[in-house]
């Protein structure tokens, strides 16, 4: 396997652990491949998080894991934005933080807490997949783990990618997608994943990956591990989200498009989905304090539909649908489709729309069906 | 901690220049100097003991400067010892202040300052202990608000004092290098700009600096602006929103432009004043308002025929097209 120069391996300085999750296979995982982290074994997580959300201090706790019990459920839908067509995901929350910090993470308004958490009690997880996927036979879920953090980026420590691909092979009515920013991709390699799982990466120009997501890896490495994986027989994704309007955008991912054709051939791409820079309102002067430097809050961003502040409309339809005819240059069949969009936009940019989030549900579905 | 007995104690023996519990302006209302001169000093000041028979100012830093304006030789005094802890005592002089009266947001930021760096107090421990005594409950963001804020030239604390500007614009200027404060402060005066609206220029000015290249001084004193600022004919909020204005062109450049037309389509319409058409919010969502009011038959039809016109000009179809 080829070694990635820009890989990321997270290294936690201090792991508290809840004390009802201790002896869980994933905990003990997780702190056997932290052998120079400190241990602390903590009777409430509630408490800790508490502490880390009210500290002064925040910074302290980004170095930082948190091994805890999901309270609640680990499956929810995702829960798009209103007026706009929205996929209908699922998103399993394995993870809660991450270690990348992209400036434009909505998870630093969302998530009032410093503190990268992992649910470990993963037998109640599986269980309550295996229950939901049973119970709801004739639902087709796509279930990914990267929306509260990033599918792969604490791989080397939770090894939870072959066991969610082990654990969907054999489901008939669910995929798991894995959506990435990094390249833990090793351990992917050799399973029988009988098409039930999407390695997606998360994809932007060159010059935004150096400058608003300085801690992730090269969107060479993305490539050559999309490579990899393809290799391995995975079906492919590419999510181009958020797409931020910047001088030499057109350029910028235009190159991106070509490369992803020159290393991925276009029947192993399952989708690809683009979504323009967007965030609430009400996060943006979080965005603005912990990023001063960044120049993306600078753009035409205006309140939509749903409040959450958006390039102006025309921007919008400029990115996407230069995007789409880039990417029909190389392909008419790949599908790709838009993040939280208006009908406008999608017929503007495209040509056409979903009649509803139900329909663009079965579109993309219908992709990954068996 | 304090003896109840009262002292006359001669006021060149008070250390004047010893500020440690002190936390307030030292400038004498006026009230107060003339109650003091009327009535003499009705409330006690408080003092601790130092060491060779000087005293320190406890509480009572006005009602005592009062005393010295007036020329007074005594002040009536409780008196605490040397030995009693400073920081006790720190906290009696704030609770004999919030007693009568509520703390400005200079004397917060400078309680919060001397917790910290005179009396080594962690921030932890404030966010705990003091913050509560001071009426904000353990919030840490209280902390983040009020700090530095005393270190403000004092046309920015009268400011703050007076509720003229909110906290957070006040943080904002405490980064920013005096000239910048200076050339804010002129504008926010010269526009009359009430807090809300200063929160809002400040982010517009700060994004069109950037986006041009230059710091907000640069921007602030450019012709554009300073026209705006000194036309003798326009009233404070006719600049203000002439200035918005230009400011939102640099900002907004496609969504000022798609608005411009829009602007100019809705004038050609020549539209009768009962009607009216209103452009979805920013343009995001295709769905445009058309409304009217009409008192009789004639009115309504008339209003129908209008309507009618700007579909058959081709004016309808234009703005659907816009964005």
């Amino acid at each position: 396997m080829s070694t990635f120069a820009s890989k990321k391996s997270f290294v936690p300085k201090k792991i508290y652990v809840e004390e009802s999750v201790a002896s869980t296979p994933l905990s003990k995982r997780i702190i056997r491949h932290a052998p120079h982290s400190q241990v602390d074994v903590i009777a409430d997580a509630q408490v800790l998080l508490e502490k880390a959300a009210s500290s002064l201090n925040k910074g302290s706790w980004q170095n930082n894991l948190l091994l805890a019990k999901q309270r609640g459920p680990f499956l929810r839908r995702c829960p798009g934005t209103p007026k706009y067509l929205c996929c209908l995901y699922y998103n399993l929350d394995v993870a809660a933080g991450c270690d990348l910090g992209c400036t434009y993470c909505i998870l630093q308004g969302y998530l009032n807490n410093p503190l990268i958490t992992i649910h470990c009690n993963t037998e109640e997880m599986y269980h309550e997949l295996d229950s939901t996927l049973r119970k709801n036979s004739r639902i087709f879920y796509r279930i990914g783990t990267g929306e509260l953090s990033d599918s792969l980026t604490f791989e080397h420590l939770t090894e939870l990618g072959p066991e969610l691909v082990t654990f969907f092979a054999d489901k008939r009515n669910a995929i798991i997608e894995l959506k990435s920013k990094n390249v833990h991709i090793d351990a992917l390699l050799g399973l029988d994943h009988r098409g039930r799982t999407v390695v997606s990466w998360s994809l932007n120009t060159i010059e935004m990956q150096k400058s608003e997501e300085p801690l992730a890896t090269t969107i060479d490495d993305r490539l050559y591990a999309a490579r990899a994986v393809q290799n391995a027989g995975y079906k492919i994704g590419f999510h181009f989200d958020p797409m931020i309007d910047h001088p030499g955008w057109h350029e910028g991912y235009r190159d991106i498009v070509d490369k992803i054709f020159r290393f991925i051939k276009p029947e192993n791409i399952v989708w690809i989905s683009l979504g323009a820079l967007r965030y609430p309102a009400p996060f943006e002067h979080i965005l603005r304090e912990n990023h001063p430097d960044s120049r993306i809050f600078l753009g035409e961003l205006l309140p939509g539909i749903d409040k959450k502040l958006r390039y102006f409309k025309p921007i919008r339809i400029d990115l996407f649908g230069s995007m789409v005819k880039w990417i029909r240059s190389y392909s008419k069949e790949v599908f790709v489709y838009l993040c939280m969009e208006s009908a406008d936009v999608w017929r503007k940019a495209f040509g056409w729309a979903p009649r509803s989030s139900a329909h663009l549900k079965q579109l993309l579905d219908d992709r990954v069906k068996p | 901690m304090m003896n109840k007995v009262l002292y006359t104690i001669a006021i060149p023996d008070i250390d004047l220049d010893d500020d440690l519990y002190q936390y307030s302006s030292p400038v004498v209302p006026e009230p107060l100097r003339l109650s003091i001169q009327r009535f003499g000093l009705l409330n006690p000041i408080i003092l601790q003991r130092k060491a060779r028979s000087a005293y320190r100012i406890v509480c009572g830093f006005k009602r005592l400067a009062a005393l010295v304006s007036l020329k007074a030789e005594t002040a009536q005094a409780f008196v605490v010892e040397e030995s009693c802890s400073q920081l006790d005592l720190f906290t009696l002089a704030i609770q004999d202040n919030q007693s009568v009266r509520e703390l400005d947001p200079v004397e917060v930021a400078t309680i919060l300052a001397k917790l910290q760096s005179t009396f080594g107090i962690k921030k932890e421990d404030i966010v705990t202990n003091y913050l509560p005594l001071l009426g904000f409950g353990k919030n840490a963001r209280v902390l983040t608000l009020y700090s530095g804020l005393h270190t403000l030239s004092v046309e920015w604390q009268d400011a703050l004092k007076k509720d003229m500007v909110s906290l957070d614009f006040a943080q904002d200027m405490l980064k920013r290098p005096p000239e910048e404060r200076q050339h804010i402060k002129t504008l926010v005066h010269n526009l009359r700009l009430g807090k809300n609206r200063q929160r809002e220029f400040i982010k517009l000015l700060a994004d069109v600096a950037r986006l041009e290249d230059l710091s907000l001084s640069q921007l602030i004193a450019s012709r554009p602006v300073q026209m705006i600022q000194l036309a003798e004919k326009l009233t404070p909020s006719q600049k203000a929103e002439r200035l918005k204005e230009w400011l939102w062109e640099k900002r907004y450049p496609q969504y000022t432009a798609i608005k411009a037309q829009y602007d100019a389509i809705v004038r050609a319409a020549h539209l009768p004043p009962n009607i009216h058409i209103h452009a979805p919010a920013f343009f995001e969502n295709n769905e445009y308002l058309a409304s009217f009011t009409f008192v009789s038959k004639d009115d309504f039809e008339k209003s129908i025929t209008a309507l009618s016109e700007i579909l058959n000009r081709g004016l309808v179809k234009k703005m659907s097209e816009l964005a």
